[in-house]
């Protein structure tokens, strides 16, 4: 049969040899063509995905249509397991989690055990708590600014990042022994006093990172290609944030100054001068910038307790023979490298916790990704995973 | 609002604190299961309290009065905190979720019902989240024993001058 006018004007010719091209008409082209979504789950092993995160998506064409996170793959029972070991066993247990900050997590447990038992830390444990506190933090946003810019393609960060974490991660093994797991918390105080020397490399140590960090503004921040990648790029609304109980640099990146060092000082933060970062579109490149302002900040404090620190003891003169905290709860935050990680500590006045409950922030960084993965493409996907900063075994627990 | 007078606020408004305790600088507030979701909006909607910051939500076993539901909101612009508990029987212990008044309560529910058995009526997704599918049992309830230390003395829990220094 013929075809008509209209169905000839869509028809095509299928080129092959001299007089051999095939006419094909396409029946109702105008109409669109039937499509069906397609499952792609991605992880749990992917490098993108910083550990074992499943990320399970549901794909209309390049578009993701929904996005679920699958966790649980490193699942240690923290909870239980506190439940079962007495207060000094819990401070090597905890900075297990989130393995990029080991002594905030540490610092966190102390807190709130000193807070139920109403114990005074001497003054210079409290400032060599911040110092190492504040080094922590540059050794794990380090480690995020350079596998940001591997993500995307960019390879340089990444050994840039190294170089300098090598470097600090030698100056906490000299006073810790210890290079991911410190440990050096004790409930009271530290575990030893800082070696001879120490501030003095620390003090050079802040110099030459702060000349280094501008190869990353260089390389990074100015950089067309990056910003092409992460300029408006999941956007985050900080009410959305808050109501996700997102913390942190993610939360700061969307406008929103929270930082429990400043609004609720603890150790000494009330004594130092610093600054909150804060971004302006909450998009993936403001989360960046935040996390690249917040190392400058925090160098900024470590110089300040160089200059501040006072002698004197580590622990308290008089410690109890044993940790048993009177009976009561409390819910006790830090401003950890991500975000807020706190614990609440139920005490039944026993040798271990009746219930310890870490609230971590990965875990709520993590619970928001499906907010900003659903909707955009495939490619943006890599973007957004390496800005919303979590580590696995800090969802996990 | 300081945690007297978040007290005093949250009694005269809701009506619902049936017992509230102030301890180094924190408050919790106990409510009937009854009024949970309504105390919940309240907290976040009332313009004095203007919680908006989900921190956690969890659960403390209690044994034998049941358990102990806690949530711990935080409002980024009037920086005060609050708990909010309620207790639970032991027999099918059932709550009204929160899911849709903060976003971050999915989670923390999914991750409750596990661990401690505690259903979230209306929860739109209420499936495990943490453990294998599997898996049988709530492992934070008391009565869920961890098999590792009753299998095994753990050497842990001496004092070192309780061990001879053979051992």
């Amino acid at each position: 049969m013929m075809a008509g006018p209209t169905e000839l004007r869509q028809a095509g010719t299928i080129p092959g040899g001299p007089g051999e091209g095939v006419q094909v008409v396409i029946a109702g082209a105008e109409a669109e063509f039937a499509t069906q979504e397609m499952t792609l789950s991605i992880g749990p092993q992917h490098p993108s995905t910083h550990g074992v995160l499943r990320v399970v998506l549901t794909l209309d064409g390049e578009r993701i249509a929904t996005a679920t996170p699958v966790i649980g793959y490193m699942h240690r029972a923290f909870d239980k397991l506190s439940e079962v070991r007495d207060y000094r066993q819990i401070i090597a247990l905890s900075n297990r989690h989130d393995w990029l900050s080991a002594f905030g997590n540490e610092l966190g447990v102390v807190l709130a055990v000193e807070k139920l038992m109403e114990m005074e830390v001497p003054e210079r444990a409290q400032w060599i708590r911040m110092l190492m506190a504040e080094w922590n933090r540059v050794l794990n946003h380090l480690m995020f600014l350079g596998s940001f810019g591997l993500e995307l393609g960019a390879m340089t960060p990444m050994f840039l990042a190294f170089r300098e974490r090598e470097d600090i991660q030698n100056l906490l093994e000299a006073a810790t022994g210890a290079r991911m797991h410190f440990t050096y918390n004790r409930v009271g105080g530290l575990k030893e006093d800082l070696p001879a020397g120490f501030l003095k490399h620390s003090a050079a140590l802040v110099r030459k990172i702060r000349h280094r960090l501008l190869d990353y503004d260089g390389l990074l921040l100015g950089n067309e290609i990056f910003r092409k990648r992460t300029v408006g790029i999941g956007v985050l609304p900080g009410e959305v944030a808050k109501s996700y109980g997102v913390s942190g640099p993610i939360l700061q990146a969307s406008g929103v100054a929270e930082d429990a060092r400043k609004t609720e000082p603890y150790l000494k933060y009330d004594e130092v001068d610093f600054d909150v970062p804060v971004g302006e579109n909450g998009d993936c490149y403001d989360r960046f910038v935040v996390l690249y302002r917040r190392i400058e900040e925090s160098l900024k404090i470590i110089e300040q307790v160089h200059d501040k620190m006072p002698a004197g003891a580590i622990l308290p003169g008089k410690m109890p023979k044993y940790i048993q905290p009177p009976e009561g709860w409390t819910y006790t935050r830090v401003e950890n490298s991500l975000g807020e990680l706190g614990y609440y500590l139920v005490s039944r006045g026993e040798k271990e916790p009746w219930r310890l409950k870490m609230r971590t922030p990965s875990f709520h960084n993590v619970s928001m990704i499906p907010y900003l993965l659903e909707g955009i493409l495939l490619p943006d996907l890599i973007a957004v995973l390496g800005s919303v900063f979590f580590v696995v075994g800090d969802v996990d627990r | 609002m300081s945690p007297d007078e978040i007290v005093q606020h949250l009694t005269d408004a809701t009506g619902a604190v049936e017992r509230s305790e102030v301890a180094h600088g924190e408050v919790s507030v106990w409510v009937a299961p009854a009024r949970w979701v309504e105390v919940a909006t309240h907290l976040r909607d009332c313009g004095h309290c203007h919680f908006d910051f989900c921190t956690f939500l969890t659960a403390v076993d209690l044994e034998a009065e049941g358990f102990e539901v806690v949530l711990h909101v935080y409002s980024v612009r009037r920086q005060h905190h609050v708990n909010v508990k309620t207790v639970l029987g032991r027999e099918n212990p059932s709550l009204p979720t929160l899911s849709e008044v903060w976003l971050g309560a999915n989670w923390c529910e999914r991750e409750t019902n596990e661990l401690f058995g505690i259903d979230f009526a209306g929860h739109p997704n209420l499936v495990k989240l943490l453990l294998p599918v599997e898996f049988e049992g709530h492992p934070l309830r008391k009565d869920f024993k961890l098999m590792t230390r009753e299998a095994k003395e753990w050497p842990g829990e001496k004092e070192p001058e309780e061990v001879s220094p053979s051992q």
